[in-house]
C-alpha cells in the first residue's frame, strides 16, 4: 500500500480508545505531544509531503489534518519518520528552514509519548506467525536431543532453507515439499539407524511399546502432553516394533512443525500455554526443544511466573547451547553467516582461506560472549577486546599471539573491536576483487542504524568488478562521480559516507595504507554535513547513537524469536525494551530478557 | 557408436558416451572434459542425429520434457539470427548449434506480458514457465501461478516414480531484493500459485533421490504413514485457515511420498539398477563447470532409468554473479557483466558467456542423443526447452526472450530453424503445444491464445 494512503488511513483507533476512559494523566501528556508535533510538522514538513502526489509517497499534512491519529496502526511509517528527522537526513540540506537540535530531539520524544500512549490505550496485538516447521537446524538439534543421539550426516540430507525478513526462523517462507518429505523419511531411517546402533539401543528413547512409554515419547517430541488418540493411534503400531513407533513421531506434522493452534472462545490476544511458552524460549536461545528441566516447569505451569522465567532465561543462557545465538540469530543479522560461501581472488587473498574460519570465530564468540558472559551490546560498536588465534592476529598485526586456540586478547588501538573491525564483516561487505563501500554503508544504515536505503533503480550503474581499473580513477572517485547524478545523489548520499570511512580495511579486511597505488582516504562527509574520520570516527558517531543500534538489535531479535515480520503495535513494545536495556546498563541479557518478558513473546491471538 | 546401456556399467557408459560426443565436438587432440564445455562447437554431423532423420511418424515410447533456465539474459545482437526458416544463418552466439540445427528452434518474439511490471529480475525468472502475475512481497504470501512443469507433471507424474525433477546449481540467496522474497529468483518451478517447488543442488543428493529407494516399502511404512496421516487431519482441524495451508503442503508432499511406497515393486528397482549399474555416488563438485556436468549426468540417468520424465534445471538464480573467469579472456561475474553499459569490452565478454550456455546445453543435447533406447534415442523423445526470462541483461528488457527449442522428433516436434512470431506472442503458446505433444493437453495455459502449429507434424 502506498504510503500516502497509509496516512490517509490513519485511523480513528486512537481517538476512540481515548474516548473509552484513558488515564487523565497520560492523555493529558499525549495531548501536549500532539501539539508540539503537529507544530513541527507544520513547520518543517508538510510543505512538501502533502496533496495528491506528496514527496517520497508520504503524506504527512492529512495526517495533521486526522490530529496524528494511527500512529500505532501505522507505526511503522512514523518510525522512519522519526528516524529520518533524527538523523537529519530529513528536511533535506537544500531546505531553507533547518531545525533546531532541541527540536529534533523534541520531534522524537513527542512520538515516543504519542507511540506509548497509543500502545496503552488500545488493546495490545501479539502479531500473528505463521505455522512453520523446524529449519533444517532445528530438525536436526532436535532430532539428536530426543532421541539422545548424533546423527552423522542428517544436516547434509536438507536443501538450505530460505529466509524471510532476513532469517531462516521466518515460516512464510519455509515451505514443504514431497522433496524435504522425502528428506525427513530418509532422515528419520537414518536417524533411528543412529539409535538402534547406540549403546542403549532403540530402547533409550523408547522403552517399551506400553501405553506409557508412548505417551512420554510423544510428550517430548510433541513437546506438550499427548493427546489420547495420538496414543492411541502408536499403539497400533505396536505390533510393527519400536522402530515404527519412532518412525511415526519423528514424520508427525505435530513433530515437523511449531503448533500453536487457534483457540476458538479466544477474541482477541491471549497468554500462550506454558508449553507453548517453553517452545518458544527453547527455540530462541537453543534452537532446540524445551529439555526435561524446562519441561517440567511447564509440566508444572510455573513458566508464567515472572521470577521462573527470568531464572529459565538465565539456565539457558549459561548452557553452551545458548551459543545458538551467535551462530543463529547473529550471523544471519550481522551477516558473517555469509562468510562460509564468500568466494575470493586467490592470488590478490592468498591467506583467505586459512583465516575464514578464525573470522567467522571472531564475530561468532563476540556475540555469545554478549548473552554468556553478559558483556554490554555496546561492544559490538566499540570493544577494547577480541577474540583471536595466531592467524586472525597476525592478520590483525597484533604481537604475541600463538597457536590455533582463539583467545580473548586487549587492543592496543581502536581499529579492531566491535563488528565494522571484524575482517568477518568487511569480508561479507565486499566483493572477490574489492571492497564495497556501497555494500559497507548499506550495513552501517540498514542492519546497524535500522534505517534501510530504498533499493536501486533498475537501470543504476554497478561498479567494476576490480578495483584496479584502467582510467585510473579510483573507487571513491568513481563514487562521487556516480553522486553528481541527483536521483543517485538522493540515496547514496546517506549510504556511502559509512563505507568510505572503512576504506582502510581491504576486501578481506587488513589493514591497508594504500589502494590502487595512492595513499588511502578515510574520512567522509556523512548526509548531514558532520565530518568523520576513520573507524575511530565512525564508532564515535555509532556510540552517539547507541540506542538506535540497540533498537536495530531488538528488532532483528524479535523477528528472529518469533518468526514474524514486525508489526506496528511491536513499536511501543521495542520503545520499552530499549528504556530496559538502557537502565540496565546495556548488558546483552537485560535485551533477552527485556524481549522474553515482552507482550508479544508471551501472547498471541488467532490469525 | 551407440553403446549399450544394460551391457555396459554406467560409469563406463557416461565415459565412453563422453569420448563420443568429445571427439564429434572437439577435434583438437587430448581434450578434457573442461575444455568440451568451454567448447570447439565444431560442425561435425553426430551419428545419432541420422536417427532423427527421415522422422517416423508415431512415437514410440514415453516422452520427457526439460526445460532449462539461464540467468541474466544474452546481448542481442550477438543472438538473434539475422534470417529465419530452417536454413537460417547461425549467430555468433548460437554458432555451437550447428551440429544439431537440423532437431533445434530458435524462436523471436515472444515474451511474458505480466512480467513487464515488478523490477529487473525475479519476477521475469520465477514467472518464466508460469506466466502468470507475481506478488511483491519480501516473503510473505508468495504467488506466482502453477509453472508447465508441474502442469504436465500433474496430468501424468503418476506413471513414474518421481513424478518431477527440481535441479539446480545454486541456493538461495538469503535476501529480500527490490521489495521481492530471493524465493522467487531461486525457483521457476511452481506446484501450485503458492507452493515453490524446493531444487536440489547437490548432485550426491540428487543421485541419491533417483536410486536410492530400497528403504521404501514394506507393510510397516504404510502402517507409519497411515498414523502421520491421521495426525495432520487432526491438526488441520485445529488450525485457522493460513495455518491449513502449511499442512495441506504436508499433506500434498506426503501423499507424493504415498505413491512412492505403494509403487515400490522389486522388478522396477531391478530395472533401474541395470542403469545404474554399480555407479559411484559423485562427490562434491570442484567447480561450477563439474557441477552443472554431473546434474546432466543426474538428468540423463533419471530419462534413461525413466525415473521422471519431466526436469526443470537452473544454470543459477536471477543476478547470479558467477565467476566466469574460467573462460578465456573473461574477467567477472556474470550479472556484472551483463550490465555492460555498451562497453565493447565488457559485451565481449557477456556474449562469450551467453555463447557458453549455448555450449553447455549442446552437450546435454549430445548426451541425450548418445543415449539409445529402443531404436530411438533420449534427444528423439525430449523436448529440451532453453531460455532466460529476460533478452537482455543489460536492460532487463522482457521482450523477444532468448528460446531454444531442441530434440522431441518422436513426440512429433517438427523444427523450424529460427522461428520468428509477431513480436509480445505470449510464450505461453510455446507451453500449450508443448504440452500436447507430451500427452498433458489444456484448453489454455497461462495467457496463451493459441499454439504453435508449425512446430508440431
Amino acid at each position: 500500500m502506498r504510503a500516502s494512503v497509509r496516512a490517509q488511513l490513519l485511523t480513528s483507533i486512537l481517538l476512540g480508545s481515548f474516548a473509552q476512559g484513558l488515564d487523565a494523566q497520560v492523555a493529558s501528556q499525549a495531548d501536549g505531544a500532539r501539539g508540539q508535533l503537529r507544530s513541527l510538522l507544520r513547520r518543517y514538513c508538510t510543505r512538501c509531503h502533502r496533496g495528491d502526489d506528496p514527496k517520497g509517497g508520504v503524506d504527512l499534512q492529512s495526517a495533521v489534518e486526522r490530529d496524528l491519529a494511527g500512529v500505532r496502526d501505522d507505526a511503522r511509517l512514523w518510525r522512519r519518520v522519526e528516524t529520518a528527522v533524527h538523523d537529519r537526513s530529513m528536511p533535506p540540506r537544500s531546505a531553507r528552514r533547518q531545525p533546531e537540535d532541541g527540536e529534533r530531539e523534541s520531534f522524537a520524544a513527542a512520538l515516543r509519548s504519542l507511540r506509548r500512549a497509543a500502545a496503552e490505550a488500545g488493546p495490545p496485538d501479539p502479531g500473528v506467525a505463521v505455522l512453520r516447521r523446524l529449519n533444517r537446524t532445528q530438525y536436526v538439534r532436535t532430532v539428536e536431543d530426543l532421541l539422545g543421539v548424533s546423527v552423522p550426516g542428517l544436516g547434509r540430507l536438507f536443501p538450505e532453507d530460505p529466509r524471510g525478513h532476513g532469517f531462516d526462523t521466518v515460516g512464510d517462507v519455509l515451505f514443504l515439499s514431497p522433496l524435504l518429505i522425502e528428506r525427513y523419511w530418509e532422515g528419520t531411517q537414518l536417524a533411528l539407524d543412529a539409535l538402534a546402533a547406540s549403546p542403549g539401543g532403540l530402547a533409550s528413547a523408547l522403552a517399551d511399546t506400553e501405553e506409557a512409554s508412548v505417551r512420554g515419547l510423544l510428550a517430548r517430541a510433541f513437546r506438550r502432553p499427548a493427546r489420547a488418540e495420538e496414543v492411541t493411534a502408536r499403539l497400533g503400531l505396536a505390533e510393527q516394533g519400536p522402530r515404527a513407533v519412532l518412525a511415526s513421531a519423528l514424520l508427525s506434522p505435530e513433530f515437523l512443525f511449531r503448533v500453536e493452534p487457534e483457540r476458538a472462545d479466544a477474541d482477541g490476544a491471549f497468554a500462550v500455554s506454558d508449553h507453548e511458552l517453553a517452545v518458544r524460549l527453547s527455540y530462541f536461545l537453543w534452537g532446540t526443544m524445551p529439555d526435561a528441566a524446562l519441561r517440567a516447569r511447564a509440566d508444572r505451569g510455573e513458566l508464567h511466573d515472572d521470577a521462573v522465567l527470568e531464572a529459565e532465561v538465565h539456565r539457558l543462557l549459561d548452557d553452551p547451547r545458548a551459543r545458538s545465538l551467535a551462530d543463529e540469530f547473529g550471523a544471519q543479522w550481522l551477516g558473517y553467516a555469509g562468510l562460509r560461501s564468500a568466494a575470493r581472488d586467490v592470488r590478490r587473498f592468498r591467506r583467505f582461506e586459512q583465516l575464514r574460519g578464525s573470522m567467522y570465530e571472531e564475530a561468532a564468540r563476540s556475540v555469545d560472549a554478549l548473552f554468556r558472559e553478559d558483556r554490554p551490546v555496546t561492544e559490538l560498536i566499540d570493544a577494547d577486546s577480541t577474540f583471536v588465534d595466531a592467524a586472525l592476529a597476525a592478520h590483525y598485526g597484533l604481537p604475541g599471539v600463538q597457536g590455533e586456540e582463539m583467545r580473548r586478547v586487549a587492543l592496543p588501538d581502536r581499529r579492531r573491536g566491535g563488528v565494522l573491525g571484524w575482517a568477518a564483516v568487511l569480508t561479507a561487505t565486499s566483493t572477490p576483487l574489492r571492497t564495497s563501500p556501497v555494500a559497507r554503508g548499506r550495513f552501517v544504515l540498514e542492519d546497524l542504524l535500522g534505517t534501510p536505503p530504498p533499493p536501486p533503480p533498475p537501470n543504476a550503474g554497478v561498479l567494476p568488478e576490480d578495483d584496479e581499473q584502467k582510467d585510473g580513477l579510483t573507487l571513491r572517485e568513481r563514487l562521487l562521480r556516480h553522486r553528481r547524478d541527483p536521483t543517485c545523489a538522493a540515496c547514496h548520499d546517506r549510504i556511502d559516507p559509512y563505507g568510505l570511512a572503512l576504506e582502510a580495511f581491504d576486501a578481506v579486511g587488513a589493514w591497508r595504507t594504500e589502494a590502487q597505488g595512492q595513499p588511502v582516504d578515510a574520512t567522509a562527509r556523512l548526509a548531514d554535513g558532520t565530518e568523520i574520520a576513520g573507524i575511530e570516527g565512525l564508532k564515535d558517531h555509532l556510540l552517539g547513537r547507541r540506542d538506535q543500534v540497540v533498537r536495530t538489535m531488538a528488532e532483528r531479535m524479535l523477528v528472529y524469536a518469533l518468526g514474524r515480520p514486525l508489526v506496528g503495535a511491536d513499536e511501543a513494545v521495542l520503545d520499552g525494551v530499549v528504556d530496559e536495556v538502557r537502565e540496565a546498563g546495556y548488558r546483552g541479557r537485560s535485551l533477552v530478557l527485556a524481549l522474553v518478558r515482552s507482550f508479544p513473546f508471551r501472547h498471541r491471538r488467532n490469525p | 557408436m551407440i553403446p549399450r546401456a544394460d551391457a555396459m556399467s554406467a560409469r563406463a557408459h557416461a565415459l565412453s558416451s563422453l569420448r563420443s560426443i568429445r571427439h564429434h565436438l572437439d577435434p583438437s587432440p587430448g581434450p578434457t572434459r573442461r575444455a568440451l564445455l568451454r567448447g570447439a562447437g565444431a560442425a561435425v554431423a553426430l551419428p545419432w542425429l541420422e536417427a532423427l532423420t527421415p522422422r517416423r511418424v508415431a512415437a514410440v515410447g514415453p516422452v520427457r520434457m526439460a526445460f532449462l533456465f539461464m540467468p541474466n539474459g544474452v546481448l542481442p545482437s550477438a543472438w538473434t539470427p539475422k534470417d529465419t526458416g530452417k536454413g537460417f544463418t547461425l549467430s555468433p552466439t548460437l554458432e555451437p548449434l550447428e551440429p544439431i540445427r537440423d532437431a533445434v528452434t530458435v524462436l523471436t518474439g515472444t515474451h511474458n506480458a505480466n512480467s513487464h511490471t515488478g523490477e529487473g529480475h525475479y519476477v521475469k525468472t520465477t514467472a518464466l514457465l508460469t506466466g502468470a502475475p507475481v506478488r511483491r512481497t519480501g516473503g510473505k504470501d508468495l504467488r506466482c501461478g502453477i509453472s508447465v512443469d508441474q502442469v504436465a507433471a500433474a496430468r501424468r507424474g503418476g506413471e513414474t516414480r518421481l513424478p518431477s525433477l527440481e535441479l539446480g546449481i545454486e541456493p538461495p540467496r538469503h535476501i529480500v531484493d527490490m521489495g521481492y522474497s530471493t524465493v522467487y529468483g531461486a525457483t521457476i518451478s511452481w506446484r501450485a500459485a503458492d507452493r515453490p517447488a524446493v531444487k536440489e543442488t547437490r548432485p550426491r543428493l540428487a543421485f541419491e533421490r533417483l536410486f536410492r529407494n530400497a528403504q521404501l516399502g514394506g507393510r510397516a511404512d504404510r502402517s507409519v504413514l497411515d498414523v502421520v496421516l491421521g495426525d495432520a487431519a487432526r491438526l488441520r482441524s485445529r488450525l485457522g485457515a493460513s495455518d491449513r495451508t502449511k499442512v495441506d503442503e504436508y499433506l500434498d508432499a506426503m501423499r507424493s511420498l504415498e505413491r512412492r511406497i505403494e509403487r515400490f515393486d522389486e522388478r522396477e528397482e531391478a530395472r533401474v539398477r541395470a542403469v545404474v549399474g554399480d555407479r559411484e555416488l559423485p562427490a562434491d563438485p570442484a567447480d561450477f563447470v563439474e557441477h552443472v556436468s554431473l546434474m546432466f549426468d543426474v538428468i540423463e540417468l533419471a530419462f534413461r532409468s525413466d525415473t521422471t520424465r519431466i526436469v526443470t534445471f537452473m544454470y543459477g538464480n536471477a543476478v547470479s554473479g558467477r565467476d566466469f573467469s574460467f573462460l578465456e579472456g573473461v574477467e567477472g561475474g556474470h550479472h556484472p557483466l551483463s550490465h555492460h553499459e555498451n562497453d565493447a569490452t565488457k559485451k565481449a565478454q557477456y556474449q562469450r558467456i551467453n555463447r557458453w550456455f549455448v555450449e553447455s546445453f549442446v552437450e546435454l543435447c549430445a548426451r541425450l542423443g548418445c543415449s539409445a533406447e529402443g531404436e530411438s534415442n533420449l534427444f528423439d523423445r525430449s523436448m529440451l526447452f532453453f531460455g532466460s526470462g529476460i533478452q537482455d541483461g543489460n536492460r532487463h528488457d522482457p521482450n523477444d526472450l532468448p528460446i531454444l527449442l531442441a530434440g522431441g522428433g518422436a513426440a512429433g516436434l517438427c523444427h523450424q530453424g529460427h522461428l520468428r512470431k509477431p513480436r509480445h506472442t505470449p510464450l505461453c503458446n510455446l507451453y500449450a503445444t508443448m504440452l500436447d505433444a507430451f500427452g498433458a493437453p489444456v484448453d489454455r495455459f497461462g495467457d496463451s491464445d493459441g499454439r504453435f502449429d508449425e512446430l508440431r507434424v
